[in-house]
């Protein structure tokens, strides 16, 4: 699998929010888009889950052009900022959604679909809790479900908006790891979006710093550091270094 | 963007097509099943519930047709507009000569419909007068009593209701007798009459409630046949009814609404309906509602129930109606200027 | 608790009994006034009957629209951007604006007999004020707010995420309706629905002025309780308005349940 993005641009309100954006991301690998708030990372993740529509430019996804395919029919699994739990639903219900809205002909029995929702608890790490409601979660815990829900569709692409904001420092961490390895595990695509570059640095194979609605250097964390390609990703890097 | 289509959608479109099924004129079933609307005054209901009963069996009996009279009830102002409207009415027994004549003006009614039915189109009749409280404690015989500083006078407004107009000209043309013409006089007798009114309701029906129920005021003045149905519906001898020796004819017009019989082929039958209000056995029904009728044996059976009393007609006194709105009703007329004082 | 406490608790029961209470108690003393009998008899007459009938059924025509139009109205304002949304928004308050009287003679004079829209329908045989249609039409106007201010401010503060991954996984737009956007706005939904239904029932300035007051036909509760009082028939009026007090009551009482149980849903307005 290898996902192309291309010369996306998008104008809000005559304002240019990206401007010729191009990415590619490799079948496995980790890719993070890190950057100030504002510099468009969070739309152009929009962009490629379906649910903001580019001006111009063009998606694709082992060959094929997604750019006009309904968000539904991409099969990209998205962890919100927010989680976006279905609150009037159990874990379990939360978990089984994408695969229940299905076409009759595509949709799995209400066994397979029990068997699954299984083991994608057991692969979070949260085998008893299928019954509970969202409410009834830590936020740790309701991130995992977040997960499971993404990771249900068998997605061609994961894709995570600010997945750790909400979560207190501690849980971050242990969460961190636990989003790498499940990524790995399950052998998906991944592309985040974070403004915190120890996020970026943990989890992403690749890193794309962004910047007023451009991509100022896409590269491996060793070589961002190592050789920032402007000002602005060393002033961005290094001013994130001091503080730490 | 994702579009919905949401299934109630459906429910809510179904049952506004059988709303309208329910509701759009449904061809009568049978060609001598016909049925006629009557577009009355606000207080004549329970009267043609006497009288469309009696009528029915007289087509009956006459045709062999079935026939169904629909009534419709409201101040009779709201119920000309309505019909200018589109409400569909073969024909109208209103409470106001005013309202018929604006049907007549729109095209609705013939221009002379004065003419097509005996009486200036007016079957029955009516007139202000007094109801006093039981056993007329003041004293109250005429309208001389109504000026006196120790008594209090309900009765509705005259800029909103046409019972209220009724007693303005009634007290206003009984001044004019007494002084000889003198308008002066009879505007100063008027200023006195309303400067004695405890409360001005804007209807008929309000004033009544003050009178009655919140027993304010020593007299109400209102149709004699009103009067005499508040007292019906009150415990017997609770109040009295004083006919002063003049008052206003206050006339019942009817009419074939023309425009709208003709389309539905009513015309027959709406005109043998309002005939009948003038045969024996409608004028009966009309006096055993306390209205003054003018079929002299129908007259004649029920004279202990109208003391006689000097009517005179709005036409001879005030011009007619439209004179007597512009000259008295109107802003800054006559009875603004009285108010005012 | 202090003077002023006291006082103030003082002044809200005071005008609880004058403006609510007292006028209830007027109602019951005057229907029942002449025994349980002349009560009952007054209720079965067949004009009110009728009356009831017809409120009613106008209500249950009335609500599915309100709740379709209500729906759709608040969605499209709370999760789109277009050309008109404001003016929408403004609209969708006028009903509570304008008097009703006020409004039904609009009505009468769009869509009545010789009106713009009724004069070529009337052609065609097809009369829209003056009857069912004609209430149901001015109902329509002075509920429809109800359900949409209600489920708009629930719509505005949650589920637009929910819907956004209900989309990401799949789902069409009547399955993101019926699994999350409903299940949210549910009670809402409800809430909004039977203040729409109440004031439908007791709506009469606007009906008042299509209706045509075809009696045993086109008269509404509300109607029938006025030309029963012109009528000097107490009882009767009083009688029928006791039915109107219990539809209320109902009403009020389904309210404040449903406020109980989700209190998000209840309390505004």
């Amino acid at each position: 699998m290898s996902f192309v993005v291309q010369d996306i641009a998008k104008t809000f309100g005559g304002q240019k929010v990206l401007e010729s954006v191009s990415l590619s991301v490799e079948k496995g690998e980790f890719v993070a888009l890190l950057g100030p708030s504002g510099s468009g990372k969070t739309t152009l993740l929009n962009i490629i889950a379906g649910l903001t529509q580019p001006d111009g430019g063009r998606l694709e996804i082992d060959g094929e052009d997604i750019t006009r395919l309904p968000s539904g029919a991409r099969r990209f699994g998205m962890v919100f900022q927010s989680y976006a739990l279905f609150r009037h639903m159990t874990v379990a219900d939360n978990i089984a959604f994408g695969l229940r809205v299905l076409p009759r002909a595509q949709r799995p029995g209400r066994a397979a679909r029990a068997e699954k929702v299984k083991a994608l608890l057991e692969l979070v790490e949260m085998p008893e809790l299928g019954n509970r409601y969202p409410a009834q979660l830590s936020g740790g815990q309701r991130q995992r479900v977040a997960m499971a829900r993404a990771l249900a569709i068998d997605p061609r692409l994961l894709l995570l908006d600010e997945p750790f904001s909400a979560l207190d420092a501690k849980v971050r961490q242990s969460l961190r790891s636990s989003v790498r390895s499940l990524q790995k595990k399950v052998g998906v695509s991944a592309i985040l979006v974070t403004h915190d570059q120890a996020e970026a640095w943990a989890l992403a194979d690749r890193v794309a710093v962004m910047n007023r609605g451009r991509i100022e250097q896409f590269d491996t964390p060793e070589m961002l550091r190592g050789a920032p390609a402007t000002s602005f990703v060393a002033d961005f890097l290094g001013i994130d270094m001091l503080e730490r | 963007m994702f579009r919905m289509v949401p299934r109630p959608a459906r429910l809510s479109a179904a049952l506004a097509v059988a709303a309208f099924a329910v509701t759009a004129p449904v061809a009568p079933a049978r060609a001598d099943q016909v049925e006629i609307l009557n577009v009355s005054y606000d207080i004549a209901r329970e009267l043609y519930a006497q009288i469309n009963p009696a009528f029915i069996e007289q087509w009956d009996a006459e045709t062999g047709n079935e026939l169904t009279v629909n009534q419709s009830h409201a101040g009779s102002s709201k119920q000309a507009r309505a019909i200018l409207q589109g409400l569909q009415a073969d024909l109208v027994t209103f409470n106001q000569v005013t309202d018929v004549q604006v049907l007549a003006d729109a095209g609705f009614v013939s221009e002379n419909w004065r003419e097509e039915f005996p009486n200036d189109a007016s079957p029955y009749y009516s007139l202000p007068a007094f109801m006093v409280r039981g056993g007329n404690p003041k004293g109250i015989k005429d309208w001389d009593d109504l000026i006196r500083d120790d008594v209090q006078i309900v009765f509705p407004n005259p800029k909103t209701s046409g019972n209220g107009r009724y007693t303005y000209l009634a007290a206003y043309a009984y001044a004019l007798k007494q002084s000889g013409g003198d308008d002066a006089a009879a505007q100063a007798f008027v200023d006195k009459l309303l400067a004695n009114v405890a409360v001005f309701d804007t209807g008929g029906r309000g004033a009544t409630t003050t009178f009655v129920e919140r027993g304010i005021g020593d007299v109400l003045i209102t149709f004699e046949a009103e009067v005499e149905n508040i007292r019906k519906a009150e415990a017997e001898g609770a109040y009295d009814r004083v006919v002063p020796s003049l008052s206003v004819l206050a006339e019942f017009p009817v009419a074939v609404v023309d425009r709208v019989a003709q389309k539905r082929g009513t015309e027959e039958v709406a005109k043998t309906y309002l005939d009948f209000l003038y045969s024996r056995q409608g004028q009966e029904i009309l006096a055993s509602f306390n209205n003054r009728v003018h079929d002299p044996e129908v007259v004649a059976a029920h004279a202990a129930d109208f003391p006689d009393v000097e009517l005179v007609k709005v036409e001879d006194v005030f011009g007619g109606w439209d004179q007597a709105m512009d000259t008295h009703f109107a802003s800054g007329g006559v009875l603004d200027v009285l108010l005012a004082n | 608790m202090s003077l002023r406490q006291r006082l103030l608790i003082g002044l809200a029961v005071l005008f609880a009994l004058i403006a609510i209470v007292a006028p209830v108690a007027a109602i019951l003393t005057r229907a029942f006034g002449d025994g349980l009998g002349a009560w009952w008899s007054a209720i079965v007459e067949p004009e009110t009957l009728h009356a009831i009938w017809l409120t009613v059924l106008t209500a249950l025509i009335v609500l599915p629209i309100n709740i379709v139009f209500g729906i759709a109205a608040a969605w499209a304002i709370a999760r789109f951007r277009f050309p008109g949304r404001r003016a929408l928004l403004i609209l969708i308050e006028i009903p509570f604006a304008v008097s009703p009287v006020i409004a039904g003679l609009c009505f009468l004079l769009i869509y009545g007999a010789y009106g713009p829209v009724g004069a070529p329908l009337m052609n065609e045989g097809i009369q829209l004020m003056f009857n069912l249609t004609g209430i149901v039409l001015v109902s329509l106007f002075v509920t429809c707010p109800f359900v949409m201010r209600e489920v708009l401010p629930v719509l505005q503060v949650t589920g637009e995420d929910e819907e956004k991954a209900a989309l990401t996984l799949g789902a069409n737009g009547w399955q993101i309706f019926r699994h999350v956007t409903l299940p949210n706005i549910l009670w809402a939904l409800v809430h909004g629905a039977i203040l729409a239904t109440a004031r439908a029932m007791g709506e009469f300035g606007a009906v008042s002025v299509v209706s045509g007051a075809v009696r045993g036909q086109t008269m509404t509760l509300p109607l029938q309780v006025e030309l029963l009082y012109n009528d000097y028939n107490t009882t009767g009026a009083f009688a029928a308005a006791t039915v109107l007090t219990a539809l209320a009551l109902v009403t009020l009482m389904l309210r404040s349940a449903i406020a109980a149980v989700h209190p998000e849903a209840g309390g505004r307005t």
